[in-house]
């Protein structure tokens, strides 16, 4: 794994590694500071940042309409409107199409960061991310497997704002920006409203089920089908740490956990992920492995429901059968 | 005067019944009509009208409770009566007729061990009921999407002698309990007959709009599903993919 970056505040050309071992082959993200930890020998994990206000270079491309200037991208300088400073986390696989337009549009939040997660590319998704010279770039030619990347991406990020966008998705400023500014209003939990896309539930597919499904049994219908297993989302800095990282890897669980935890959950804005996904053979078909996945993820979500929600003391079997029996007296007005 | 119960019945058929003096003598005249060698088993439970006495008199084993016994809970207790190879499950207010009970039996004769009414509730609009979405995310997270909302929730449905021996007869009284067990066991479970339940039954009381049964019903899924996480793991047995959780700590 690679981390690259073009940051003004950071040391030029300084390329580190992460305590990682590459017998093992286990790949460990330590945390936002990772890149300050001593070299390790055998490491494959490197951690480049590269000083890009010395060159005083731009690639003209994605200029934001406030026309800052070259080298004045403060990590910490937030969108005018925007209290919090906005991280922006990008995971892709193989979108060295798509993800140069998204940058650029990217740029036009004049976000504080943007963490590109390149998860097992082997297309030039990682020479064309470079472009764009704010990019810090993460790239691990091993697959990662599914949403890691977003728990890394956002490990590693420092915002008040984390909006996360996948580098399929070819998508506008002024679509992205409501999550943005959602949170920067208090949401905790901004998510994509689907619910004008859904078709009658009978056509619909198994993950839509699942998130419809796991809304219900947290009492949310109001949600319908939203929920972090989409993006475009945003969450606070709060979100992130009432949730923890890790479990930004299993979407339907970290939404779970948000609702549990009372965080202040809302639908932000309306982006036609379906039209704008890329088909894969893998994410295509009934049954295909994505929705196979998917299907799983919102097991452990419920998994972690059902165990937060055990009753100190259950409810006798006897108990229950009155209840039962009570019941069914009632509704024949006996 | 109706022939009554054979001595050595192929089919059981099991009705559960609550003051249905109105609908039940037509129910046991279907049932009757659906094998040659049948009996009729009527759960008469805390009903207060001539239920009990038509039965009697159609020659059905009537087996009767003063109080009611609760949702479902007729089925268990039929089951428990019954001496059939196949058990088909019906009510006492469902007008159904024997061609549309024919098929649960023809399935099970074929093999299957679980023929499931082909139901699945109203799927019309984007945001179904609870009740028709918790059936379909059960068999989803069971790994049966192919039988979309259809459960051992909804009758008619049939067991082989077989199932019932697997499950045991008390299950029966929480249906999504039974049903994932029924699929977790490996048990042969498939659909048989579409018969439009929701048209046929009978409109029952409502608290605020809402029948309180839901309520229940929601609930009985939700412990079936724990059920399935506890016997396939929290992932009900779904792949991770190839997901490196380590990477992130």
């Amino acid at each position: 794994m690679t981390i690259s970056g073009t940051k003004a505040a950071s040391g030029s050309g300084r390329r580190l590694s992460l305590g990682v071992s590459a017998v093992s082959r286990t790949r460990a993200v330590a945390g936002s500071r990772a890149a300050s930890r001593p070299a390790a020998g055998k490491a494959k994990t490197a951690v480049r940042r590269s000083a890009s206000s010395r060159q005083g270079r731009r690639s003209g491309a994605g200029k934001p309409a406030a026309g800052r200037k070259p080298g004045a991208g403060s990590p910490a300088r937030p969108l005018p409107g925007l209290k919090g400073a906005l991280s922006v986390i990008i995971t892709a696989r193989n979108e060295a199409d798509t993800l140069p337009g998204l940058l650029k549009q990217v740029e036009r939040l004049s976000p504080a960061e943007i963490i590109v997660v390149l998860n097992g590319c082997t297309d030039y998704s990682y020479e064309r991310s470079r472009l764009c010279r704010k990019a810090i770039i993460v790239h691990c030619p091993e697959s990662a497997g599914h949403d890691v990347g977003r728990a890394l991406g956002a490990k590693l990020s420092r915002g008040d704002i984390l909006l996360f966008l996948d580098g399929d998705m070819n998508m506008p400023a002024s679509k992205l920006a409501p999550f943005a500014h959602a949170v920067d209003g208090g949401v905790d939990v901004a998510l994509n409203d689907l619910d004008g896309l859904l078709p009658p539930f009978g056509l619909s597919d198994n993950v839509t089920r699942c998130k419809l499904y796991l809304n219900a049994v947290l009492d949310r219908q109001d949600l319908g089908a939203s929920s972090l297993t989409a993006v475009p989302h945003a969450l606070s800095r709060r979100a992130l740490e009432c949730i923890g990282c890790r479990e930004l890897m299993v979407p339907p669980k970290a939404h779970a956990l948000a609702l549990m935890k009372g965080l202040r959950v809302e639908k932000a804005g309306a982006v036609n992920v379906i039209k704008h996904n890329r088909l894969r053979e893998s994410n295509t078909g009934a049954g295909n492995a994505v929705e196979q996945l998917i299907a799983g993820d919102h097991a452990e979500a419920l998994h972690e429901v059902l165990r937060q929600r055990q009753p100190a003391v259950p409810q006798s079997p006897a108990g229950q059968l009155e209840e039962r029996r009570r019941l069914a007296a009632w509704r024949n007005r006996i | 005067m109706s022939p009554g119960n054979h001595p050595e019945p192929y089919v059981s058929v099991i009705i559960p019944a609550m003051n249905e003096a109105g609908t039940i003598a037509g129910v046991i005249a279907e049932a009757r009509k659906v094998h040659p060698r049948c009996e009729v088993i009527v759960v008469v439970n805390g009903s207060t009208d001539k239920t009990a006495d038509i039965a009697t008199a159609m020659g059905a084993k009537v087996l009767l409770f003063r109080q009611a016994l609760g949702h479902d809970v007729g089925r268990s207790v039929g089951a428990e009566a019954a001496i059939g190879e196949i058990l088909l499950f019906t009510d006492g207010d469902l007008p159904v007729t024997a061609a549309q009970l024919r098929p649960f039996v023809a399935a099970i004769s074929s093999g299957a061990d679980v023929a499931l009414n082909d139901y699945s509730g109203p799927v019309r609009s984007a945001r179904p009921h609870p009740v028709v979405l918790s059936k379909h995310a059960l068999n989803l997270l069971l790994g049966r999407s192919d039988l979309k909302g259809c459960t051992l929730t909804a009758v008619p449905h049939a067991l082989s002698r077989g199932a019932l021996d697997v499950l045991g007869s008390s299950i029966l009284s929480k249906p999504p309990l039974a049903h994932a067990q029924a699929v977790m066991a490996g048990l042969q479970v498939q659909t048989a007959q579409h018969v439009p339940v929701g048209k046929l039954n009978a409109v029952r009381r409502k608290r605020r709009g809402i029948d309180p049964l839901q309520g229940i019903v929601v609930q009985d899924h939700l412990e079936a599903l724990a059920r399935v996480l506890e016997h396939r793991g929290p992932r009900a047995g779904f792949s991770d993919g190839t997901r490196r959780r380590e990477m992130v700590r």
